[in-house]
């Protein structure tokens, strides 16, 4: 039988009886809608929501605890030297791994400093301490401006005894009378969500998104080194730097502002000592895809070293299991379909004997007779499969609409919780006709093997 | 099944089944059971090509297992058929089948057609399962001109519920004559026709015969007995000699064993 002999038979007979179809196609429909909707919430959350408050592709590594610290004899463990320290040596080694892209290490100020700044934005200054660490440049891949972010301290900077002496864009750093660009600063979209999520609405000021996020581009503040708004401790000469926000960038630490590594080394150096300029705080790992982040982690915690603990782990396994509990209602969904399946076909075997039998004697083999059956249940899977996928689209869409005009914002609240991606789109679809094809395997086997005299006779077989 | 087995060794050919022309069907011990019932005891025949061969018995005799042996519909037997030189309990599944698609038409007594298609579609459903279908214009074609033969060349679009019993006949009958087979098996195919419908199939069968269709007609009715050149008698799922006035005994026991059917 040829494959348009096939499909003609199949629509003869889906045409023929429309309700019991529409039942199986229905039936099929609800168990794949209910499998992709929370397949695709998983997957949304995983990607839209998780990743990027903690991305999957990265580790940081930081000193390992002590499990000395929480007793008395944290003092002992301090005198045998403590944790073991990040240095440039531990950098090395990681970089020299095969799963490992890039390293980058970070480091964080050592020292208070306090900033003031907001004007253009806000609209009046704000005075607050700045919390800065100091990352390698080369980890920010997104576009900055309108000054780099790298390092522009040097020699060959114009001499300078104020702002006015120094080229436009440039100012004056009293203290070693030299005209510098501003320090580059990065913010984490971690942040902007937390202000845009609850500082913004609780202390009535504008939210940050699309255009004013751009605007924020350039933002000057001043920052004072040595000296804090909270406490009256003052270290070393009080040095007055101008910072630019230059990007937004999920290298950036999450609470507070990133400047390139070097100026953080420096200050270090000058107001906290040698030490504190060359310990990072910790190093950034970027895993090569489709690497193992398990070999990572054992190297790391061989080497007397530990990952950040940043709950990610805690929170996809919170939404695995979510997500396996609802697949394990929508798979129970789909056995039922799947026995409805069966019990469908056995019914219709039993209603179309005789026609069952008038095929054979007219020349259709047991494989003909198997074909058409199963051919009839991949098209009740394509046509439930394709039913079920948009229906899980259109309830997406409608939860998704929903959340835009009834929730309230929230940090990280996402434009859409779902990912229909094409590769779960396929997959279930295969599996929509997997499921009728298992249903009706059994009834188009016996359909098969009944004699065409049994069938055309009514015998029992 | 078990077409030769020791048990059963096999006899020569029945020598009063001499038949006009070669043997188109020959069967040696035929031996067919449900169960504990044995059905068909030692049958032994010969149908020769062009022949118009009526099966008569009371029911329960054992006419239509006989004929759904002799068309491969069933293969659950002991002894030897040998249909067109090829034994039967040897052909694996597919050539059977496609035996039956390509040599052997059939026609049953309750039509057996697809109510929910046309008369056109009904007819080319052998087209569906043979090894090089028709195409779809040409299969059309022809399909009419068979439904044409049998009288029913203006109804071909009518669905069967359209029709009455003596039409949904013909349609059962064009679908047997789509491939021009060489052995038409009918199963008493006037059995659910008033006496003029079925004597108007009666004389269809008869000129198909005359046009060299060698067929089968299983029944238990007079006057479809009396069409036949030759009349086989089946007592008890035996074969049995005797005259023509028997097997007309016979039919008549049959016939008035059934409500509705004396003549």
């Amino acid at each position: 039988m040829t494959a348009r002999q096939t499909g003609h038979l199949i629509m003869q007979s889906v045409i023929r009886a429309p309700r019991a179809f529409a039942l199986s196609v229905f039936g099929i429909a609800v168990g794949i809608s209910v499998l992709a909707f929370f397949l695709a919430l998983s997957q949304g959350m995983q990607k839209r929501v998780l990743g990027r408050i903690f991305p999957a592709d990265r580790l940081e590594v930081v000193p390992a605890k002590s499990s000395l610290d929480q007793s008395a004899l944290g003092a002992l463990d301090s005198l045998l030297g403590g944790p073991k320290l990040l240095s440039d040596e531990l950098v090395a080694d990681l970089r020299a791994r095969p799963e490992v892209a890039a390293v980058f290490p970070r480091m964080r100020l050592a020292f208070p400093v306090r900033g003031w700044g907001g004007e253009s934005i806000i609209g009046r200054t704000i005075y607050t301490e700045l919390i800065i660490d100091g990352i390698d440049p080369q980890a920010v891949t997104e576009p900055t401006g309108p000054v780099t972010f790298a390092d522009h301290v040097s020699d060959k900077n114009p001499f300078c005894t104020e702002d006015k002496n120094c080229p436009a864009g440039t100012f004056c750093s009293w203290d070693v009378n030299k005209c510098e660009p501003p320090v580059p600063v990065i913010v984490s979209p971690t942040l902007l969500e937390l202000y845009n999520g609850s500082i913004a609405k609780s202390h009535g000021l504008p939210r940050i998104s699309g255009l004013l996020a751009g605007r924020m581009r350039g933002l000057m503040l001043t920052a004072e080194l040595g000296r804090s708004f909270v406490s009256k401790r003052e270290l070393g000469t009080a040095k007055q730097r101008r910072m630019m926000l230059v990007g937004i960038s999920d290298r950036a630490q999450s609470l507070g502002m990133t400047v390139p590594l070097p100026y953080v080394q420096r200050w270090n150096a000058e107001y906290a000592g040698e030490r504190a300029a060359k310990e990072y705080s910790s190093v950034s790992v970027q895993l090569r895809p489709g690497h193992s982040v398990t070999a990572v982690v054992e190297y790391v915690r061989k080497l007397g070293y530990t990952i950040e603990d940043n709950g990610a782990e805690q929170a996809g396994l919170a939404v695995t299991l979510i997500t396996a509990l609802f697949v394990l209602v929508s798979l129970s969904t789909l056995v039922v379909a799947a026995v409805n399946v069966a019990h469908t076909f056995f019914r219709a075997i039993a209603e179309r004997r005789h026609e069952l039998g008038v095929m054979r004697a007219v020349g259709a083999t047991e494989r003909d007779v198997s074909l058409l059956l199963l051919g009839e249940a991949a098209s009740v899977g394509l046509l439930g499969g394709l039913c079920g996928l948009l229906m899980a689209r259109l309830g997406g869409w409608g939860i998704d609409l929903l959340s835009r005009r009834v929730l309230p914002e929230f940090p990280f609240k996402p434009d859409s919780y779902f990912w229909f991606s094409p590769e779960l789109l396929l997959i279930l679809l295969g599996f929509s006709v997997l499921v009728c094809l298992i249903g009706a395997a059994l009834p188009a086997w016996t359909a098969a093997k009944l004699s065409p005299a049994q069938a055309l006779s009514g015998r029992p077989s | 099944m078990n077409p030769s087995s020791p048990d059963h060794p096999q006899p020569a050919p029945p020598p009063d089944a001499a038949a006009a022309g070669e043997p188109l069907a020959v069967t040696v011990d035929l031996r067919k059971g449900f169960g504990r019932d044995q059905v068909l005891r030692g049958v032994s025949l010969n149908i020769g090509r062009g022949e118009l061969v009526g099966l008569m018995g009371r029911s329960g005799s054992g006419k239509s297992t006989l004929l759904h042996v002799l068309g491969g519909l069933d293969r659950e037997f002991t002894g030897s058929v040998r249909l067109f030189g090829q034994e039967l309990g040897q052909l694996s599944d597919q050539a059977l089948s496609q035996l039956r698609n390509a040599r052997i038409g059939f026609v049953f007594q309750s039509f057996h057609l697809l109510d929910h298609v046309s008369c056109v579609d009904n007819v080319l459903l052998p087209n569906a399962f043979a090894r090089a279908p028709l195409g779809r214009k040409q299969a059309i074609e022809q399909a009419r001109e068979a439904l044409a033969r049998v009288g029913l060349g203006d109804r071909w679009q009518a669905r069967p519920s359209e029709l009455s019993g003596g039409q949904k006949q013909r349609v059962a009958i064009a679908r047997a004559l789509l491939f021009a087979p060489e052995l038409l098996l009918c199963d008493e195919p006037t059995g659910n026709l008033d006496a003029h419908t079925g004597q108007q199939i009666i004389e269809l069968f008869a000129r198909l015969n005359q046009d060299g269709l060698t067929m089968l007609l299983v029944t238990h009715e007079l006057r479809v007995a009396q069409a036949a050149r030759r009349i086989l008698r089946l007592v008890d799922g035996q074969l049995v000699a005797g005259s023509a006035a028997d097997a007309l005994a016979d039919g008549q026991a049959a016939a008035e064993a059934l409500p509705g059917m004396a003549s």
